[in-house]
This record gives structure tokens, sequence and C-alpha cells, in this order.
């Protein structure tokens, strides 16, 4: 099985290159893709350096969700049968790689979510009060809409089969696009797990998403998943 | 009852509209699919003026009293209309730009791999 790892990075520079190492430490012999997102600092040469990684560089900031889907049309095309995705900040431990290599190995579901809210394992980074009620808010929301309980909707460590990754080069929401995703993954007929994972706190830098960008975020998903509520597995883009 | 200078208002400000619309397709600076809405615009505004009775059955028609009501109410709903078909525009233009992006990116990096195993090829040959 040829398995990608999947990383978004917009201004990481204090920390990709530590979760590079930690990665590459791992001596799994994965291959590694890190799309830069228009980065300011100096993201591009710390990855650059590191001659095992593949790098796309995006001309501009073009956000998360077409960030993370160039990644999903560049393991389709290089015919990829997994992607397991992590976000470039550390928050998600390269030591749980594995658990997710192994539930897609056994082809335990087509997307496997690393969850932090897992009952059997509420240890780790929880993050903020006013997040995790908002988490809570799109669990419901989410087992309304599609019929399964997701507990940690907005996780970014995700991994998929070649299926999922079909689905995604081929559309993928744009902005705080992970809860959107499960629902088109749900529409497309896809089976989802979610296993445990324990998230660390960033390693270095700040959270992008401010108080302000919560409400818009509040309200942005919660509209996009009701209006796209019973949407066909829809291929088209634009 | 419409006024005179009511009249000769609109019918300036209809002229200048379609002076300026028209100008910009003759240019070419403004496509005249997206043009028509503001000819329409100034059109109708041009009736209004050369027409009263026009604006006075439509007044009529929606129930508003004063004539200059139902003229601001028509141009305002076009107008509505005209942003509305800008911001569907602007949405699209931003996909597509996307979509561009991603391509090229993608394109860069397999050039840049083909550079690498052409100069690995052309070094084994030497």
């Amino acid at each position: 099985m040829r398995v990608l790892i999947l990383i978004p990075c917009h201004n990481e520079s204090a920390s990709i290159g530590l979760l590079l190492d930690e990665i590459k430490d791992l001596h799994q012999n994965l291959d590694v893709l890190v799309i830069n997102d228009g980065s300011t600092d100096d993201s591009l040469e710390v990855i650059r350096k590191r001659a095992y990684v593949k790098v796309l560089n995006l001309p501009y900031n073009t956000g998360i969700g077409a960030t993370v889907q160039t990644g999903f049309q560049w393991a389709f095309k290089n015919d990829y049968d997994a992607v397991i995705r992590l976000d470039g900040d550390g928050q998600h431990p390269p030591a749980d790689i594995p658990a997710h290599l192994q539930a897609l190995e056994q082809d335990q579901a087509d997307m496997i979510i690393g969850s932090r809210f897992l009952k059997t394992h509420n240890i780790g980074y929880q993050s903020t009060l006013p997040r995790r009620l908002g988490i809570y808010y799109l669990r419901h929301l989410l087992k309304l809409l599609t019929g399964q309980r997701i507990f940690d909707p907005t996780s970014g460590f995700v991994s998929c089969n070649r299926k999922v990754i079909r689905w995604f080069a081929e559309y993928y929401p744009y902005d705080y696009p992970e809860p959107e995703a499960i629902q088109r993954v749900k529409q497309c007929g896809g089976r989802i797990i979610e296993i445990p994972t324990t998230m660390r706190k960033r390693l270095a830098g700040k959270s992008k998403i401010s108080t302000a960008d919560s409400f818009y975020y509040f309200i942005k998903v919660s509209l996009a998943l009701i209006m796209f509520h019973g949407r066909k597995c829809s291929t088209r883009d634009i | 009852m419409i006024t005179l200078k009511l009249q000769i208002t609109v019918f300036l400000a209809a002229l200048l509209l379609l002076f300026f619309v028209i100008r910009g397709i003759r240019s070419g600076h403004l496509q005249l699919k997206h043009a028509l809405l503001w000819l329409f615009l100034g059109l109708i505004n041009m009736i209004f003026a050369v027409f009263p009775g026009a604006a006075l059955y439509l007044t009529q028609l929606m129930g508003i009293e004063l004539p200059v009501n139902a003229i601001f109410l028509t141009s305002i709903v076009i107008a509505y209309l005209l942003i509305l078909q800008l911001s569907i525009n602007s949405s699209t233009n931003e996909l597509k730009k996307r979509k561009l992006a991603q391509k090229l990116t993608i394109l860069e990096e397999e050039v840049r791999d083909l550079k690498q195993q052409v100069e690995k090829l052309s070094k084994n040959k030497l």
C-alpha cells in the first residue's frame, strides 16, 4: 500500500521542521508531501532542506481547503492508495500515524479521523472551552444531518483511502472545511470511523482562528452544512 | 404627477449613464454581456423621463403614491440584480483562480521532478 503523509503549511517555520523530523524518525518509509500555502516566513526553506519531503508551492495564500485539496489532487494523480493528513503546527503527534496505517491496511473505514474526544481517551490537549462548546454543537448538528456521531468533527488529523482521495480531489470545501468534508464523505456513501489520538498544544506560533473568526466559523459552518444537506456526491467544482 | 423638472433630471441622469456604459462597451473595457443590465437600467429611466405616463401607470399598478418612488423602486431592483450578478461573478472568478493556482502548483512540481530526472540521466551518460 502506497501511503502519503499530507501536510498543509502556512507560516509554520517554527514547527514544521520538527514535525518533519519526527515523521522521519518513525522509520515507516512513508512519502511525505508538504503543500506550502503562500507562506511569508521561511517555511519553504525549512521544508526544502529535507530532501525526503516532496513540496508543492502554491503561488498565493489560497486557504486551508484549497491547500489540502491540492494535496489530494496530487495524491490522486500519483496513484497513492491512502493519504494521512496532519496539521503543520505539530498538534497531531506522528506517533499516532501507525494506528492510522493499521486502520487503513485493515480497511476498517474509508476515512479515519484522529479524535481527541473519544470517551475512553479524553486525555491530551482538549482545546479551549469555547471551542469545545463549538465542537459539541457541531457534533450534534452533524449527527442530525448525517446520522453519524463524530466526536471530533473539526479534527484535521484524518486519513483516507483511494476512494475518498478521489472525492476530495474532485471537490473539497473551502474555508474551515473539516465538518463539511465529513458531510461530503457521508453523502458519497463512505464509511467513517474515529480512532483516539492525543493532541498536543501547537509546537510554536499562534492559532490562526481569533474570536471574531470563531463567530464567522460558527455561522459559516452551520449554514454550509444545512445548505448542502441532501446534496448528492457531486463532482462538480465550479 | 411628474414635474417637468424631474423629467429633465431623470432624462439627464439616464443619458449620462448610457453615455458611460456605451463608451465602456465600445472601448472594450466593459463586456456586452455584463453591460446588459446597465443598458436596461438606463433605458427604463429614459422611458420614464420621456413618457411620464409609463411611470404613472406603474405607480398605480404597484399601489405607490408618488410616481418618483416607482422610478426609484424600479432602479433599485435593477441595481440589486446588478450587484447579485457581480457577487456571482466574483465567486466564480475566485474559484477559477484557485483552480488555476492548484493546476499550476502541481505542474510546477512535475516540471521540477522531470528536470531532476533529466539531469541525473545526462550525468550518467557523461
